[in-house]
């Protein structure tokens, strides 16, 4: 009967017939997760409790290996959180028999998410922003683009349909040494992500000083746009948190 | 691992690109560094990096030797001087690694860099490195200052597709000053790679010649930031195979002084066409009308 009374009947007029639905899941801070599950496995984790036997926090002592640098151990810990979670969503019947899909592709709300969420094993603190998509932890992918790119790109796509993004912020000497340098590159970096399974990529290209001006002065940057998972916005009409967020992003220098 | 009991369980993946990486491999005992690089099988890495576009055609993965008999007053990489400061790292290791990015490489027209520290403190474990490389299909380069070059043979200098050979200045006293070695070998190698045709871009360092007192050290607390300076290849010889790389027109090009050296450097390869005259053209005129060199084959 919900249709009969529904808006939806009159949407469903103009579709073909017998449409294919979907119901949208998603992942917010999917590095944090393989992060933490890489310290828990690989260096020593020990959980602080507090006086009612809750954990508040984590003391981690030794190197684990972190998600962004194409390295196998953590990647896959990364994938697994991801397959895992859909295999669990899938058992659970949809409205209308509805696809399941999910989306790595948070935009701004892994800065209010982290905020919510307590002190992680991986060394992130209480409060602190998850990495936006798909994304390393901000500074955590030391080995380039490249290398990022391709810990990315093992994502399966079948259990992320909608989506899974990586957000690149590139200094623009850090593309080469003149423009048309620059272009070539960015064009190669490109083909070599998407021919690794690579499924979307945000690329910003733009100096750190020119955010942080705009933060001082936003008159100044009336115009300024930046690429967020899946649309751009206006980085001055950002909330502070926000902008910090984007500044603290890894960005791949020369 | 070629060693596993010898081998610290340091990661080769620095914690930031700023972390400075000293001592990784103070723990492995000398007699295993002995061994390491009579046989190449094992070598000393202080870190290493993919998307780079400036050491070397295309896109590329970079990874730094330690190691090296120089001490630029400049230097950009200083916690490489010292082999002790490298991570020991097997040929198997480093081609493991190596293997993961070769599709990739090959879209972007990039390859594999091996810079420094200078690579040929390490020369039996650079060349095996750089073979496997080629093997593999990659384009390989080597970032060297020369000063070892006579190590090599003519058949190993076949796994380099591009010597990238840094000149830090012409004078042989200001060579000194800034380097702290002579200038010769270095001169030596550029003829001997000339002759044979075999490809090389020149770095022209002209900063070093901006700053013989060094003022800029305190640049050498950043570890292993690398060249920021913004450069551009302003002269090829006729069949391509050499190319000058220097720093963009500024104020070295007021001066006129760094085009003169560029030109000096291009003449000791025997590169035609170009001469003092023509490089000063090319190093007055801005970046957007800059015109391809007319005997530049353009390597990437």
């Amino acid at each position: 009967m919900h249709d009969k009374y529904s808006y939806e009947r009159v949407e469903m007029a103009l579709h073909d017939y017998a449409p294919l639905r979907t119901m949208a899941f998603g992942m917010a801070g999917m590095s944090v997760v393989s992060d933490s599950l890489s310290a828990i496995k690989y260096a020593r984790v020990r959980a602080i409790r507090d006086e009612k036997g809750l954990v508040t926090g984590y003391e981690t002592e030794g190197t684990f290996p972190v998600f962004g640098n194409n390295d196998n151990r953590v990647d896959q810990l990364a994938v697994w959180a991801v397959t895992t979670f859909m295999k669990k969503l899938r058992n659970y019947p949809t409205y209308r028999r509805a696809v399941h899909t999910q989306s790595i592709l948070t935009i701004t709300s892994n800065v209010v998410y982290g905020k919510a969420t307590g002190n992680t094993p991986d060394g992130r603190r209480r409060g602190e922003p998850f990495a936006p998509g798909a994304n390393p932890m901000h500074g955590r992918d030391s080995h380039g683009l490249h290398a990022a790119g391709t810990s990315v790109a093992k994502i399966p796509y079948r259990d992320a349909a909608d989506g899974i993004s990586l957000t690149a912020t590139v200094v623009p000497t850090g593309l080469g040494r003149v423009a048309e340098d620059r272009i070539t590159n960015l064009t190669a970096m490109l083909d070599a992500f998407f021919g690794s399974t690579g499924y979307h990529m945000n690329v910003n290209v733009l100096n750190r000083d020119t955010l942080l001006d705009a933060v001082e002065h936003p008159e100044k940057y009336p115009t300024l746009t930046i690429r967020v998972s899946g649309y751009a916005v206006n980085f001055v009409r950002l909330t502070r948190d926000q902008q910090m967020d984007v500044i603290n992003r890894t960005f791949h220098g020369a | 691992m070629a060693k596993g009991d010898t081998v610290t369980q340091t990661s080769l993946q620095a914690k930031s690109p700023f972390e400075l990486r000293v001592n990784l491999g103070k723990t492995v005992p000398e007699v295993d560094v002995r061994t390491a690089l009579a046989t190449g099988d094992m070598g000393f890495l202080h870190s290493f990096t993919t998307g780079s576009t400036v050491d070397g055609p295309g896109v590329r993965v970079v990874a730094w030797t330690t190691g090296c008999m120089w001490r630029c007053v400049y230097c950009h990489n200083p916690d490489t001087w010292t082999m002790s400061n490298g991570i020991p790292v097997s040929i198997a290791k480093a081609a493991q690694e190596l293997r993961r990015y070769r599709h990739g490489l090959k879209v972007m027209s990039g390859g594999f860099t091996l810079s420094g520290g200078e690579p040929l403190m390490q020369h039996r474990f650079a060349i095996k490195l750089l073979t496997t490389a080629k093997d593999m299909g990659i384009h390989t380069a080597l970032d060297t200052n020369g000063y070892y070059s006579e190590r090599l043979a003519d058949g190993e200098l076949d796994a380099i597709d591009l010597v990238l050979l840094d000149i830090k200045a012409w004078d042989r006293e200001r060579h000194r000053r800034i380097t702290g070695m002579d200038l010769e070998p270095t001169l030596a190698v550029a003829r001997r790679l000339a002759a044979r045709k075999h490809p090389i871009w020149f770095r022209a360092g002209a900063r070093g010649e901006r700053q013989p007192g060094g003022h800029r050290a305190d640049r050498r607390v950043r570890g292993r930031s690398r060249e920021r300076r913004t450069r551009r290849r302003i002269a090829g010889s006729p069949d391509g195979s050499v190319q000058v790389e220097a720093a963009r027109p500024g104020v070295h090009a007021r001066r006129g002084r760094a085009a003169v050296e560029c030109s000096r450097r291009a003449d000791v390869c025997g590169i035609s066409g170009g001469g003092p005259e023509g490089l000063l053209k090319y190093w007055k005129l801005d970046n957007s009308q800059l015109p391809t060199p007319k005997h530049s084959q353009t390597v990437d």
